[in-house]
């Protein structure tokens, strides 16, 4: 059987072009006579999963947090600094070490989680100075890059299509939210509302109708794939 | 037992350094037969060559300063093929074994990581297992080609040099050299390799080349750099196109009259600046003829092996702790070697049996993995009168493929084409 496209000589095993994904029509008697595949289905195991060195990490920070607290009470009779060090390297943990416990973690779960601990740990940074910005800033700027990161995320590894789009999307979005932050940061600190948070609004909405009109615009669109292409 | 160790032969050093947990750097030699394998008859041959072959039968360590190659007791186990060729080779397999040994229906393969040899060095071992593996199954006696070598005769020293260290010069040729143009494409699930050989008759692929005067290695890689042009420039604009380079491995052993059965060879890159013009075929099979018959003297192998040689004289890198190496060796492999070509073209050449084996076999092919950051790359191995060209690639897209296969067809070379996909 020839490829009608490429003008090879095709196998009989093959039922599309492997060069051109041509599809490959057979009769019942060339059914028949398919020969077998020239690979077997068996794929290989694999484990990604680095778990003797995350053994070793875990062993590690567990020897740490344990030395960082004998030692505050052996000299201090209470935590002191070692609360900020034991978050801290709780925060490193869920970071660096939780992912290598797992074949393939999704990056969203992966973001949640590290998002989570550092707001655990201003938290914590927050009752223990006596503070009152937690709530009121912390934890919303947390959320705002936290949503931000998760859609960038989504752009770069769910979206094939309307990427333009999105991206302009996502841009705006960026600089709306600077003015939320601008928000919090006027709520908890009492500073002048939307001072520098209209420069970046300015700066994202521009580049972000570019980037949905460059969605719009095919020729536009194919320029800046040739530019840009990674 | 006191078993012995081997340190990595120069071109190896690289290896274990730059191989990470999605790539190692391996080839693939198999033969398909007239026959189902037997594979208790395949692990016999394999364990009747384990003195005649000690260099291969070891297993990858970690020294302070350096890996090093453990031989083993036990023989590699030999085990059922995988959907695709050259899966990947972790640490943990490395450690009991640098090889593998595989087979499927009528068709024996050996997987070798490149710290233990090359394809000329892999090739004899392979062509004596089968030779081995005929013997055993057949009772017959096979005589000795120079692919073949006999089971109980001594190991020779010069088998297991480093014959990097032999042939070097006091001149260190330079590695500058700019960068090359890069394919880029959607990557496959699970680390999967598409393999899609393309089955051409050597002696009109042989009579193609004498019409532009060259040789099938520089035909070749010309009409993939003729390809890489045409797709650069579709996708790229005219003053954004880069360099054209294809990476050919050099077996040095002919060049320098070496025996050694470990890596000995080093790569050249040839190519063309697509932004000084338009190149025709025949002048893409000048400018690469010419390349190679520049690059491939004695003298300019020896000073290519002197940079290599070199650095491991230095007292104070070899006193560099292994992790360190590992970075530096890393961030120089990925400037001079992966950056520098577009893929690599690695002809084994004929290979020729003793006539008491052609009968069983009924082809010979050689496969080798995508580097590190390219995501295709092309082998090619003749045997009888077909010549195998595997392109073996790491993406969705089967663009270069189409484009060089379409124009050999156009050149008037009948092509059959095999996929383990499709």
């Amino acid at each position: 059987m020839y490829c009608v496209k490429c003008g090879v000589k095709l196998s009989d095993d093959l039922t599309v072009c492997p060069l051109c994904q041509t599809k490959i029509y057979y009769n019942e008697e060339q059914i028949k006579a398919i020969k077998e595949k020239k690979y077997p289905e068996t794929m290989p195991t694999r484990s990604n999963a680095n778990r003797s060195l995350a053994s070793i990490l875990t062993m590690l920070s567990l020897l740490t947090i344990s030395i960082i607290l004998i030692l505050c009470y052996q000299v201090y009779d209470e935590i002191r600094w070692g609360g900020y060090a034991v978050f801290s390297v709780g925060v490193f943990y869920c970071v660096f070490v939780l992912p290598l416990w797992f074949k393939k973690i999704n990056p969203i779960i992966s973001v949640l989680i590290n998002h989570t601990a550092i707001s655990l740990f201003l938290l914590y940074i927050n009752l223990k100075t006596g503070g009152d910005w937690f709530l009121s800033f912390a934890l919303p700027l947390n959320i705002i890059i936290c949503v931000n990161v998760i859609l960038a995320i989504i752009l770069i590894k769910y979206v094939s299509k309307g990427r333009y789009f999105f991206a302009g999307g996502i841009i705006i979005l960026i600089g709306l939210s600077s003015m939320l932050i601008e928000f919090f940061q006027h709520l908890t600190f009492d500073t002048k509302m939307f001072v520098w948070s209209l420069y970046v609004v300015v700066c994202c909405g521009i580049f972000g109708i570019f980037l949905i009109l460059a969605g719009i615009i095919k020729p536009l669109k194919n320029y800046l794939n040739k530019r840009f292409f990674i | 037992m006191n078993r012995n160790w081997y340190r990595l032969d120069t071109a190896a050093l690289l290896f274990p350094a730059v191989m990470n947990k999605n790539w190692s750097n391996a080839f693939r030699l198999e033969a398909t037969i007239n026959h189902e394998v037997d594979p208790f008859i395949l692990q016999k041959a394999v364990d009747d060559l384990q003195v005649r072959f000690p260099s291969f039968y070891v297993g990858l360590r970690t020294g302070f300063f350096w890996c090093y190659l453990q031989q083993m007791e036990e023989t590699p186990k030999v085990m059922s093929d995988f959907a695709y060729p050259l899966t990947f080779m972790s640490y943990k397999e490395l450690k009991n074994s640098c090889m593998r040994i595989l087979y499927y229906k009528n068709r024996i393969a050996v997987e070798f990581f490149h710290g233990v040899t090359d394809g000329t060095g892999g090739n004899i071992y392979f062509c004596s297992l089968l030779a081995r593996y005929l013997e055993i199954k057949f009772d017959i006696e096979i005589g000795k080609s120079p692919f073949v070598v006999n089971h109980d005769e001594p190991v020779s020293k010069e088998e297991l040099e480093d014959s990097f260290h032999k042939h070097t010069n006091d001149y260190p040729a330079s590695r500058k050299e700019t960068s090359s143009y890069q394919l880029k494409g959607t990557k496959n699930k699970n680390d999967y390799f598409t393999l899609i050989t393309g089955i051409v008759e050597t002696t009109k692929l042989k009579e193609i080349s004498n019409r532009y005067n060259c040789t099938i290695t520089v035909f070749l890689t010309a009409v993939m750099i003729e390809s890489l042009i045409e797709i650069q420039k579709e996708k790229c604009l005219p003053q954004l196109q880069k360099h054209v380079k294809i990476t050919i491995p050099v077996n040095l052993r002919k060049l320098f009259g070496s025996k050694t059965v470990r890596n000995f060879v080093l790569p050249i890159n040839v190519g063309v600046d697509p932004k000084k013009g338009d190149y025709s075929l025949k002048d893409l099979c000048i400018s690469i003829a010419s390349q190679f018959n520049y690059e491939i003297t004695t003298q300019n192998m020896a000073s290519r092996i002197a940079s290599n040689v070199n650095p491991q004289k230095n007292i104070l890198l070899q006193a560099t702790p292994l992790p360190i190496k590992r970075l530096v060796m890393g961030a120089v492999y990925h400037r001079a070697g992966i950056l520098t070509s577009s893929l690599n073209i690695s002809n084994l050449g004929l290979v020729k049996l003793p006539k008491e084996m052609d009968p069983f076999i009924e082809r010979i092919e050689f496969i080798i993995s995508p580097q590190k950051n390219n995501i295709n790359n092309c082998s090619v191995s003749s045997y009888k009168n077909h010549t195998y060209i595997n392109i073996n690639r790491n993406i969705v897209e089967s663009e270069l493929e189409r484009v060089f296969f379409s124009k050999l067809v156009e050149l008037g070379i009948p092509v059959t084409i095999e996929s383990n996909r499709g």
